[in-house]
């Protein structure tokens, strides 16, 4: 290959690395002033959006039902509920407690296995 | 015997005389390099981190005339890398918008490293046809396919600069000192270095306790092709204590460790590196070549002290083990000095071998990938510092935890609860109480100092698209800031904070403290 083939090589991957640079420059600045980017839910208590006043009256009432609770099975998916509100709130230790207590009352039962394993949902609770 | 007769017949021979790569070669891989990383741009626009935006203040102040400072008139040093940060003055003072700068030096500085990889790589294995010239370059490549690694080129940070001038150091290094070239330039180059990164002093090192072990040069001309970075080195240091009042930077304070609880961290963190570059583990066969022997003893002997001072510090915290993306250049050119060397046997397994190593690598590392979002909550501390310069005037002392983005857009003086930026607080350590992995790099800290030296105090990551209501609704995190909020919590129910919600962006919120009576001179 010729000297002047070589160049042109060089020559192109220049204009490859100044493409880059004015496709940078190009691009909408994310750190400007207003840029838009989705904003994640950053609460420790980000469970469903709710205050924290509200998790914490779910809370205490997900307990008494799981108290009150006339069967193994429907007290079992109330602990396994609390056990995945606590995870939410990065108490993993009381989780995971409340997790073996809900699988104690009912192990076979796959309603309170998917409460565990999952985040709870709006209408689990209801 | 210590002749110089003997000096001389232990000095390994110099390379043969191969016929040279064809020098269009290097202009493909710049070629290919370049174009993948035009690719990546889009995906990487945005992924400066929080600590490049340190550098960007501080170079931002140099440029104006307010010297290299995070608060003006506070002559702290919290910038890891002097070199780079000057050149992101001299960017700041063309007038250039300094992420879209760092990211184009970023570039360039990436795309060079990888360039230089496989120059170096032809040079030191020598191949003979364009075929093997071809796969010794091919592991350089690897460089700029693995999105991890590219990712870095964008953070606003030195790593690429830094990768790139150690590799043309260690390069220098190389030739002067094993292979008998002329050492015109190397002290120079160990100079640029070590002002890029001080830890290159480890490989500098390395490099001498092997070529000396060798006797493949005298102590007396090795120190005298050092003189430019011996010398070039006290001036600095002298400048340095002149100007700061302390030869070392404040960051030395607030990341040393050193201890047996750290050094196991650390050991821990090394371990999983195998798992996150597995080709850097392949550099260390280029031993099996006598011909590459010396330098990569030379290299590991570097390596091994580098990765005793990263133990030392109980790992890092940034991703993908961010403090070897530095030497991963260096390794490469070792990784493709041996495939050409391997393409040489006459045996067609180790050619095979060879070829394999090399598909594995690059596929390897096209396999990698950057977790999207990564990057995101950066950006909101840039918005939320805008949020913070419109809200409170300009003589307010921002207590923070990540004093990169909102410090850059507030240009609010800051009281840095980590310490880089402060140096009371980089002299406090709470990893005495209570150290782990996640906390490495943020062990320092003094709540009080924090409450009272500030104004207003945003604590980290508190942000969400509804109003933060109680402070056990912010994460607690490393155990610096837990202990900031637990006494951020006792100041709020005695009365001395309260909790406001700065709307950063349209619906979302970042929970700060503000302080209920007036500190000094701060009003509002």
């Amino acid at each position: 290959m010729s000297r002047i083939q070589e160049r042109i090589v060089w020559a192109l991957a220049t204009i490859l690395m100044l493409a880059a640079v004015a496709r940078l420059d190009l691009l909408p600045d994310p750190y400007a002033v207003g840029a838009t980017v989705p904003v994640e839910d950053r609460r420790q208590y980000r469970f469903r959006a709710l205050t924290w006043s509200q998790t914490q009256r779910l809370f205490e009432s997900l307990v008494a039902a799981a108290e009150r609770a006339p069967d193994d099975v429907t007290r079992a998916r109330y602990l396994a509920r609390v056990a995945a509100l606590q995870h939410e709130r990065g108490m993993d230790e009381p989780a995971q407690a409340a997790a073996r207590e809900a699988l104690r009352f009912a192990p076979n039962d796959a309603e309170t296995r998917r409460l565990i394993a999952s985040p709870l949902d709006l209408n689990a609770l209801n | 015997m210590n002749t110089p007769v003997a000096r001389a017949a232990r000095t390994p021979p110099a390379p043969p005389a191969a016929l040279p790569a064809p020098p269009v070669l290097l202009a493909l891989v710049a070629v290919l390099a370049a174009a993948l990383v035009l690719w990546r741009v889009p995906q990487f626009w945005g992924a400066v981190q929080d600590d490049g935006f340190i550098y960007f203040r501080i170079a931002a102040n140099a440029a104006h005339g307010h010297g290299p400072v995070f608060n003006l008139g506070e002559r702290v040093d919290a910038a890891t890398s002097p070199m780079w940060l000057w050149l992101l003055a001299a960017a700041a003072r063309l007038g250039v918008d300094l992420p879209v700068a760092a990211g184009a030096l970023g570039m360039l500085c990436w795309v060079g490293a990888t360039v230089w990889a496989a120059r170096t790589a032809q040079r030191w294995g020598t191949p003979r046809t364009m075929v093997q010239a071809a796969f010794a370059a091919a592991p350089a490549l690897a460089l700029t396919v693995d999105a991890r690694t590219v990712s870095y080129a964008f953070s606003g940070m030195e790593t690429s600069f830094c990768a790139l001038v150690w590799l043309v150091a260690a390069d220098a290094l190389a030739g002067s000192w094993l292979q008998g070239s002329p050492a015109r330039r190397t002290g120079w180059w160990v100079l640029a270095a070590c002002l890029v990164r001080p830890e290159f002093v480890v490989f500098v090192l390395g490099f001498a306790a092997v070529a000396l072990r060798q006797r493949a040069i005298p102590l007396r001309p090795l120190l005298r092709s050092l003189a430019p970075a011996i010398a070039g080195g006290v001036v600095y240091l002298a400048a340095h204590a002149a100007y700061f009042g302390d030869p070392l930077p404040n960051t030395y304070y607030a990341k040393r460790q050193m201890d047996s609880v750290h050094f196991q961290l650390g050991l821990t963190y090394l371990a999983a590196l195998p798992r996150t570059y597995p080709w850097l583990l392949l550099a260390f066969g280029a031993a099996l070549w006598p011909r590459l022997r010396t330098v990569t003893a030379a290299w590991a002997v570097g390596l091994a002290l580098y990765a005793f001072h990263v133990a030392s510090l109980g790992g890092d915290h940034f991703e993908f083990h961010r403090p070897f993306i530095v030497v991963l250049p260096m390794a490469m050119a070792l990784v493709g000095a041996a495939v050409a060397l391997a393409l040489q046997d006459s045996r067609g397994a180790i050619r095979l071998a060879a070829a394999a190593v090399v598909v594995a690598t690059i596929g390897g590392a096209a396999a990698m990938r950057v977790r999207s979002g990564a990057f995101l909550w950066v950006r909101h501390a840039a918005q939320l510092g805008y949020a913070l310069a419109r809200t409170y005037p300009p003589t307010t002392r921002v207590g923070m935890f990540a004093i990169g983005a909102s410090g850059y857009t507030s240009q609010l003086p800051v009281v840095d609860a980590l310490g880089l930026a402060d140096q009371h607080i980089a002299r406090c350590d709470l990893s005495r109480e209570h150290s782990c992995a996640l906390d490495i790099g943020h062990e320092r800290g003094d709540p009080a100092y924090v409450i009272e030296h500030s104004d207003v105090i945003v604590p980290w990551g508190a942000y969400a698209p509804a109003r933060f209501e109680s402070v056990d609704e912010i994460r607690e995190g490393f155990y610096s800031h837990k202990k900031f909020l637990a006494a951020a919590n006792e100041a709020v129910a005695a009365g001395r904070l309260r909790i406001r919600n700065l709307e950063f962006a349209p619906g979302a919120y970042w929970a700060v403290f503000e302080r209920t009576t007036p500190r000094g001179g701060a009003s509002r």
